[in-house]
């Protein structure tokens, strides 16, 4: 195969892929080119929450969190591309409140970041709002070893104990290439069929993708970006797995849990 | 195309083996013709000198091996042209597990002495994402002002960075001429503009792309100079060649 035909070939890796984590934020700029681009690799649908850097801190005033979430939302009407998921401060008041709201003007799942741990008691009433609406729940996660965790985030245990404790909601660990151990992230959910991983960060190991499947199953991997295009492109470009895992890991997997 | 830094071996902390069997046919899927390779067994190692010279005897055609030395060991630079009259075409100072400076004179003088070989330096800034580091190992990237140092002694398109992020590459610009792998782990962003500002900055002729360690998945360097609309071409195929005197 030639250069030309490799290249024609990675630029057709996504058609038709559903990207279960993606961000839009403040920088308008950023956002159409993000859009544009996915558009440009035949992604049908991008699954998108607030850009949580363009918040003003790790655990965002109610305020902040309804804007920055109002900017998704008018992506999602104006662009056929994009679907939301709300992004959620659990320590807020309102929390809760906010999250039934974009649930029910059209978003589709619910994004916790670093406000707190997977387990922590706040999110509980969160979890059961998913649960009510069949919206599934996507964790910032990193099993980071190095040189420590960071505050307030969520390693894969923790998404374990969350998923154990809340067996009707379906909850997607956030990129297993986003920085950490990949491979103890994917046992770390291994027995848990309600807990679903997404291939993004920009991570771009060799295998990391297989051994998810191995480990996990290939119904449970989902494919997500995070945003680093590339990497999520050669990941799955350059797998070696077989069409029909790569089809239910691009779209298949996602349609399952209503993406 | 030619991948200008993989490695072949084991690493102690991980088990993420690669064969030189494994590497070549993970490369040459993607339509690599050659590669630069580097022993990972002598990466932590005081004098990796034999394990160089055994590294760089066993490889076929595919591979370009490349000659991992402390240069604060004595004989360091004798050890050097003895690899190189054995086929080595670069100098690879890895993360320093050996504890050695690279803004040290004695590395400048290494890194001058190789480029004199016809050969090219890789300075990498670290051996794997360092979030997968096991706690209790630390393992210091080289400092800062240590890369400036020999960026500024050595100032040659030769001497080729790895694994250093965006903005790292960007305090670099300016001290001195070097190049730059793209497909490290902190370069494109987002934000997407990143590797088109690199390509402003120091030129698309001192842009080249490296698999690594772990291999990363062999389209990754390919799929961000395809989406940043660079010249394939020359960060492929006529940069590598060119620093790597072929």
């Amino acid at each position: 195969m030639s250069l030309a035909q490799r290249l024609r070939a990675l630029l057709k890796a996504l058609e038709g892929a559903v990207d279960v984590h993606t961000h839009l934020g403040a920088d308008r700029a950023f956002n159409e080119r993000l859009i544009a681009l996915f558009k440009m690799l035949g992604v049908s649908r991008i699954y998108a929450s607030y850009y949580p850097y363009d918040f003003s801190s790790m655990r965002p005033p109610s305020e902040e969190v309804w804007r920055g979430n109002e900017v998704v939302l008018r992506y999602q009407r104006r662009e056929g591309l994009v679907r939301g998921f709300v992004h959620v401060n659990p320590l807020n008041p309102d929390a809760v409140k906010m999250a039934e709201f974009f649930l029910k003007e059209g978003m589709r799942g619910i994004k916790i970041y670093r406000a707190v741990r997977a387990v922590h008691p706040s999110l509980e009433p969160i979890y059961e709002l998913a649960k009510q609406y069949s919206v599934p729940v996507l964790i910032h996660t990193a099993h980071r070893l190095y040189p420590r965790d960071r505050p307030n985030e969520s390693d894969s245990r923790h998404v374990a104990q969350a998923a154990k404790r809340n067996p009707n909601v379906v909850f997607i660990m956030a990129h297993i290439g986003g920085g950490g151990d990949w491979e103890y992230a994917v046992r770390a959910v291994k027995e848990l069929s309600n807990v679903y991983a997404d291939i993004g960060g920009s991570v771009a190991d060799n295998s990391m993708v297989e051994y998810a499947v191995e480990v996990m199953g290939p119904d449970r991997v989902l494919f997500g970006s995070d945003n680093i295009v590339w990497a999520a492109l050669a990941k799955i470009a350059s797998a070696e797995l077989p069409d029909d895992v790569k089809a239910k890991i691009l779209r298949e997997n996602a349609e399952r849990i209503g993406l | 195309m030619i991948d200008v830094l993989s490695f072949v071996g084991c690493f102690p902390f991980r088990y993420v083996c690669a064969s030189a069997e494994f590497v070549a046919e993970k490369l040459r899927a993607w339509g690599f013709e050659r590669a630069v390779v580097a022993p990972l067994a002598a990466v932590a190692l005081k004098n990796p000198f034999k394990a160089d010279l055994e590294f760089t005897r066993s490889l076929g055609e595919f591979f370009l091996p490349a000659a991992v030395l402390n240069p604060e060991y004595p004989g360091a630079e004798a050890d050097l042209e003895a690899l190189a009259a054995e086929g080595a075409r670069a100098l690879l100072y890895p993360i320093p597990y050996q504890g050695f400076r690279a803004g040290s004179i004695k590395a400048a003088r290494l890194a001058k002495r190789a480029i004199k070989l016809g050969m090219a330096v890789l300075v990498s800034a670290t051996l794997e994402d360092q979030r997968q580091y096991p706690r209790r190992i630390r393992l210091n990237k080289f400092a800062m002002r240590d890369v400036e140092r020999l960026v500024a002694a050595v100032n040659d398109e030769r001497l080729i960075l790895s694994e250093f992020s965006f903005g790292e590459v960007k305090e670099l610009a300016g001290k001195g001429a070097f190049s730059v792998d793209i497909g490290s782990r902190g370069i494109f962003g987002p934000p997407f503009t990143q590797l088109n500002e690199l390509a402003e900055l120091l030129g698309v002729r001192r842009l080249v792309a490296a698999t690594y360690y772990p291999l990363k998945y062999p389209a990754a360097p390919l799929a961000k100079a395809l989406l940043a609309g660079l010249d394939l071409e020359r960060i492929f195929v006529e940069n590598p060649k060119r620093l790597l005197g072929l």
